[in-house]
């Protein structure tokens, strides 16, 4: 039977396929249990609706504010602070829940905790996604406002909200879709309080081995972030218009805010780091087990990184000969444990087969999210170059090296470097996993378990540092790679 | 003549029909029309943006409806030129030469391309640094390496400055008649088709009016 037309539907349908084994795995061990404890299942339910939802209004409220702070910058100092905001976004969980843990002490356990948590990861993001939305839409009606004597007030009821109310929901639905299905904060911060679906699953798996029910909350989870997703975090394409940012957009108060985050975020890691220099000689008794980790972790890293470049370009010719993007672009917040615990299942508990559980499970988990963030949109800006190159006959093969890689470079390696870092410092997708080996990230994990903040700090920055060096030699490498390149085509 | 039939797409509230229309395999054919006639539905549809169902198209016996973007061998002159921002004028050219000339590459007839669309200053600058004129030269240079059965240029002197306008239809009429490609040119500016047509077929809300052969 003729199932696929050609090459190119079947990447397309392969690439489907591959982000849903963990699904398939789940369908052919178990079936669905609806005898499923509902009052436990509508409390963890109810649990995760709300530090979401509220975590996601709070940001999205604070996001507004604080991009008008961003305007506030000069053009080069706004780019800087942009970049300066993402930072808890690029860094993995552990360094921001180090950071909450050494801010707050007694730290709140249970959902407030949670919610501060998950607001001081995604605050910055928020702010850096209103500000692109506020610079794409609003064009120059702020400044026409101030001309046409519109009071500031108005102006932001009857012209800013109006035209940025989608964006505004889709910021409230992205965040609350990342902190519904997170499950490092919630385990770390829950004491035992704050259960969430997520983590609910995770001891339904280890605790009750209770795998079917584990299942069937999983099916209802992903369906419910999917729809979402789907239904609202859609590519929206803009006629680009030039910006004039105005009086109305630009706010002093929102820069203090913006001030004020960054202080307690980079301020606190960094007062964090200081506090723990003095436990550097007992992070050293631990150099060996350190330095084991580290070549452990590079060894995967490598395999981790070479599936991700095949998938990337097996996605970029299913853009290049679709004409779309793939349907996986919205399984972004796919469920940690059930990703996790189908490839425990699947693979033994080796050290080959922790190479294939963690690339796979990984991949799976961190690929489309990050793809929707740094390269979807560089993409759909040269489609139409991409179908220019058809009419003419260029083969897929250079439109992809020629024309696509290279105008994609700084994206790419922002897309590399969230690859690596939150690699090298993940613990919730391993401990999931039940890798015995321990990893970099494993270790920082242990340390922040035991109470001993000092090493768990000591050891991010160490993290931070093995990074930095991984992204040096990636980007000399690639620099060489392109004058070889440049030198074969002259 | 080519012979375009069915030609019917729908979007909310506009309708392209055209149910038969044929067009001269000679000289210039511009199709003119206000904005909202519906000569950029018509011209993307021939380019293969849009997939009408049940269409088809003839050009010199060859059922071009039914080929794939890339054996159509359309040359396409885009209204935003859609060079190659970070490639060069002359990689522009290379990329699309090595695509359509795989086993002799025509160093000759790119020299002779060069000389006549004066593309020799700029044909080392990257694309995004060139000229608006210099784009539609290398636009146009692409286009005609490509080895065309037809060329479609849509709107192609608009993105240029009004002083612009006259040199540029002078070259590309002369070039044209030079090498005796049939064209389709798309516009709404009655300049160029005096400038260039020789025959124009009118659009107005997704029909054809009116079919006229000028002496030009």
């Amino acid at each position: 039977m003729k199932v696929f037309k050609s090459f190119p539907q079947i990447v397309r349908y392969g690439l489907l396929f591959y982000f849903l084994i963990p699904y398939f795995i789940f369908i052919k061990y178990f079936s669905l249990d609806l005898n499923l404890d509902y009052q436990e299942l509508s409390w963890a339910f109810k649990n995760s609706l709300i530090q979401s939802s509220i975590t996601a209004a709070l940001v999205t409220l604070l996001s507004i504010p604080f991009s008008l702070g961003l305007f506030a910058l000069k053009p080069t100092a706004s780019l800087v602070a942009s970049k300066l905001l993402l930072i808890p976004q690029i860094l993995p969980t552990l360094f921001s829940i180090l950071i909450a843990f050494s801010i707050l002490n007694p730290f709140p356990m249970g959902t407030a905790g949670i919610i501060f948590i998950f607001v001081l990861i995604h605050l910055g993001f928020a702010t850096v996604l209103v500000h692109s939305a506020t610079q794409e839409k609003m064009s120059g009606y702020s400044m026409n406002s101030e001309i046409y004597g519109i009071s500031r007030l108005q102006f932001f009821r009857r012209i800013y909200f109006p035209i940025l109310k989608f964006e505004l929901l889709a910021t409230f639905v992205m965040i609350f879709v990342f902190c519904f299905a997170s499950f490092s904060v919630p385990l770390v911060a829950g004491g035992g309080r704050g259960t969430n679906l997520e983590v609910l699953i995770f001891e339904k798996i280890f605790i009750g081995q209770n795998w079917p029910a584990a299942w069937t909350l999983n099916i209802f989870q992903s369906l419910f972030i999917f729809i979402l997703s789907f239904s609202i975090l859609k590519n929206r394409q803009y006629e680009p218009q030039e910006f004039f940012a105005g009086n109305y957009l630009r706010s002093k108060l929102g820069l203090c805010g913006i001030g004020i985050y960054l202080l307690i975020y980079l301020g606190g890691y960094a007062f964090g780091v200081l506090k723990s220099l003095s436990g550097f000689d007992q992070l050293i008794t631990f150099s060996a087990e350190i330095l084991t980790a580290t070549i452990r972790s590079f060894q995967i890293l490598t395999v981790y990184l070479a599936a991700c470049f095949i998938l990337l370009y097996a996605w970029i010719y299913d853009f290049v000969k679709n004409g779309s993007q793939n349907i996986s672009s919205h399984l972004i917040s796919s469920s940690t444990i059930l990703v996790s615990f189908s490839f425990y299942l699947l693979f033994p508990s080796s050290n080959y087969g922790d190479y294939f559980k963690i690339t796979l499970a990984m991949s799976i988990l961190f690929f489309p999210s990050l793809f929707k963030s740094f390269l979807e949109k560089p993409l759909e800006k040269i489609k139409s170059q991409i179908f220019t190159a058809q009419i003419y006959g260029i083969d897929s093969t250079k439109i992809i090296s020629v024309i696509v890689l290279r105008q994609i470079k700084r994206p790419l390696f922002l897309w590399i470097s969230f690859l690596v870092v939150w690699f090298l410092s993940d613990f919730a997708i391993l401990k999931s996993l039940g890798v015995q080996r321990s990893t970099i990230g494993l270790m920082a994990e242990s340390f922040l378990s035991s109470y001993r903040l000092s090493l768990a700090y000591l050891l991010s920055l160490y993290i931070l540092f093995l990074w930095l060096v991984t992204m040096a030699a990636i980007y000399f490498v690639s620099g060489v790679i392109d004058v070889i390149n440049k030198k074969s085509s002259t | 003549m080519s012979l375009i039939k069915n030609l019917q797409l729908k979007f909310d509230d506009f309708l392209l029909d055209i149910p038969e229309l044929s067009i001269p395999e000679k000289g210039v054919t511009a199709f003119w029309g206000h904005s909202g006639s519906g000569k950029t539905t018509f011209f993307k549809s021939l380019i293969g943006i849009h997939k009408p169902k049940n269409w088809s198209w003839d050009f010199s016996g060859v059922k071009l409806s039914d080929l794939p973007l890339n054996e159509r061998r359309l040359g396409v002159v885009f209204q935003s030129f859609e060079l190659f921002p970070h490639l060069t004028a002359e990689e522009n050219i290379r990329i699309v030469a090595e695509a359509r000339y795989k086993d002799h590459y025509p160093t000759e007839l790119i020299e002779s391309y060069k000389e006549k669309l004066g593309l020799n200053k700029c044909w080392n600058t990257q694309a995004q640094k060139l000229s608006g004129g210099e784009k539609q030269r290398v636009a146009l240079m692409r286009a005609l390496i490509s080895k065309p059965r037809l060329l479609l240029l849509d709107e192609p002197f608009s993105a240029l400055d009004p002083h612009l306008r006259s040199e540029a239809r002078a070259l590309v009429k002369n070039l044209i008649a030079q090498l005796d490609i049939p064209v389709y040119l798309i516009t709404h500016d009655e300049a160029d088709i005096q400038a260039l047509a020789h025959h124009v077929v009118e659009l107005k809300q997704g029909r054809v009016v009116s079919v006229k052969s000028l002496n030009n």
